[in-house]
């Protein structure tokens, strides 16, 4: 049991299911998510990440299972819950008409208490965004930026970003999301807390410190960013003739033999692999670590083949 | 609130402002012009002659009914009225949640920290809002033309009447617009939707007794009045009492339901 005067997670999600119709999105979804920390839910196009964000603010209803934000159902606590989050959707819907001022102003109308013009006047320069602009003649990319200072200026604790960089120039992308996380957590960095969901996951390198890589709405596997980099391993060795035939140990994902080169993937590096492999005498050995995006690539082709990761 | 409610005013000023140019304008100019022909004099005249020459005593009781006659020859316009005005404010009930979906602001605007309630009544109050500037400004453009000649609404009950068509005109275009585009989430469809749903309804209720005017359900209840105001003795139309009774219940189920559907609603 919680003490309490402990402070209760940011997300806590418990057997989530949720169906619409015959098709099941979540299939008993677990995690939990520290308040002050950049977590990552990561998946491909309809794994159930959008599904997930929407039972978090209460816009789905859950078919079993639950979900607690602070510490509370958002469908019960609505306004309690939704006025500690800020909301960044996949689609960035905007009333055409008006402005970027307008915006703004209609946002701040919600939380009158909360709102930041500080913030707000400086994300606005920050992205080079003209207040008076309006909505319709704005890029897809403005609109994005425009989408994130909403839902930024309020100061909430957590911070729901679903999708934030999709359909967004390459080149932006990167600059934008640290742009945007940098501010948010500037403020109070132990309180607040950034909940993310993507499958451009490149673009999150560095930022995110724990995530979940979620197939077919099962969570295929949770892990520290340390933690992963720490056990997931790319090795590349080359031998002086035909490589030897490399023998089944636990934790190697995939073996690809080109030439005299071997390249390996495993999850579960640890000094007794490394002396294992050391022991077929390559003339070469490089063991590094792999981004988040080829455990997403690694972890998927495993789920695809109907392994479980442990 | 007041800059959220006067957003959801702004989204359908095309359509009141329009209405109270199209409509009332052209009417207003019509009524001018045949008031300052004395086309009302000369048509009641008319009708006096009529009775006086039917009789070599003048019988007071069937002048009077015959100028009464004459107002409502007059009135059978409002039922137009009526229709327009239900077209309108059906517009503007089915943008109050369509323009949502529309624009996929759905999502951000159930995101904010205000409760479904609230939102609801503050878009039914941007609503009534409309409403009243529309009634307002009708009123007093109707003032200067249709009130001060006397012909048409020289006395109160006829006036309650028209301003309680009015009224459920809009209070069933507001439960028919919300209901149907809370449920097809988008404008166009939703209006015609909540344009046929009562005439199919009515359809049912009477056998295939109802007709297109029967779109304006809330017609029927100021005409009852007004019926039972005249001819107390009389009275005869067992049809719009029908209608009447079917305005109330659509309201009274209709509404709920459409709030109840957003209390729901899942995005």
């Amino acid at each position: 049991m919680r003490n309490a005067t402990e402070t209760p997670n940011a997300i806590e999600i418990r057997d989530l299911v949720r169906r619409f119709g015959r098709t099941e999105a979540v299939k008993g979804l677990s995690l939990t998510v520290r308040p002050g920390r950049c977590y990552g839910l990561f998946g491909r196009n309809g794994a159930g990440k959008t599904t997930t964000i929407k039972c978090l603010l209460g816009h789905l209803r859950p078919t079993a299972g639950g979900v607690k934000v602070f510490g509370l159902n958002p469908l019960r606590h609505e306004v309690a819950v939704k006025s500690r989050i800020g909301y960044v959707p996949e689609v960035t819907g905007f009333y055409p008409w008006m402005s970027a001022r307008n915006m703004l102003d209609y946002a701040a109308s919600f939380r009158p208490q909360q709102w930041s013009r500080a913030l707000e006047k400086d994300l606005l320069e920050r992205f080079g965004l003209d207040p008076a602009k309006k909505i319709n003649a704005m890029s897809k990319g403005m609109r994005a930026q425009l989408s994130l200072i909403c839902a930024i200026s309020a100061e909430p604790d957590l911070l729901l970003l679903d999708e934030p960089t999709s359909g967004l120039d390459p080149i932006v992308r990167r600059d934008f999301i640290q742009t945007v996380i940098g501010a948010y957590q500037e403020g109070a960095p132990e309180r607040r807390t950034v909940f993310v969901s993507t499958h451009l996951i490149s673009e999150f390198e560095g930022l995110i410190d724990e995530f979940t890589i979620m197939d077919e709405g099962r969570a295929v596997i949770t892990l520290g960013s340390d933690a992963a980099r720490e056990r997931y391993r790319k090795v590349r060795m080359r031998f002086e003739t035909a490589p030897p035939a490399i023998p089944k140990m636990d934790g190697v994902l995939s073996v690809k033999t080109d030439g005299r080169a071997v390249e390996l993937l495993t999850n579960s590096w640890s000094p007794e692999l490394e002396s294992k492999l050391r022991a077929l005498r390559p003339e070469d050995f490089i063991a590094e670590p792999l981004s988040l995006e080829e455990i997403f690539v690694a972890t998927g082709r495993l789920a695809q083949s109907g392994e479980r990761t442990p | 609130m007041i800059r959220r409610v006067l957003k959801d005013m702004r989204e359908t000023w095309p359509y009141w402002v329009g209405m109270i140019v199209l409509l009332l304008v052209p009417i207003t100019t019509g009524w001018i012009y045949a008031e300052s022909q004395g086309l009302f004099d000369k048509a009641l005249d008319r009708v006096r002659a009529q009775v006086l020459a039917q009789k070599s005593k003048p019988d007071y009781e069937a002048l009077g009914k015959a100028i009464i006659q004459f107002r409502e020859t007059w009135q059978t316009f409002l039922p137009y009225l009526a229709l327009i005005h239900y077209l309108v404010f059906l517009l503007i009930a089915v943008s109050l949640f369509g323009t949502e979906f529309k624009h996929q602001t759905m999502a951000r605007l159930l995101a904010q920290p205000v409760s479904r309630r609230r939102i609801w009544s503050e878009k039914s109050l941007a609503y009534l809002l409309i409403v009243s500037v529309v009634f307002v400004c009708e009123w007093f453009i109707n003032g200067k033309t249709l009130f001060r000649t006397g012909h048409i609404c020289g006395d109160w009950c006829p006036m309650i009447s028209w301003v309680l068509c009015l009224l459920s005109v809009a209070a069933l275009a507001l439960a028919s617009g919300t209901l149907t585009s809370l449920f097809l989430r988008q404008t166009h469809t939703a209006f015609w939707a909540a344009l046929v749903l009562p005439v199919l309804v009515f359809l049912v209720l009477t056998a295939g007794d109802a007709l297109i005017l029967n779109l304006v359900v809330g017609f029927s209840v100021s005409d009852w009045i007004l019926n039972w105001f005249y001819f107390r003795s009389g009275f005869t139309s067992i049809d719009l009492f029908l209608f009447d009774v079917g305005a109330v219940l659509w309201f009274a189920f209709v509404y709920p339901l459409a709030w109840l559907k957003f209390k729901k609603l899942e995005v």
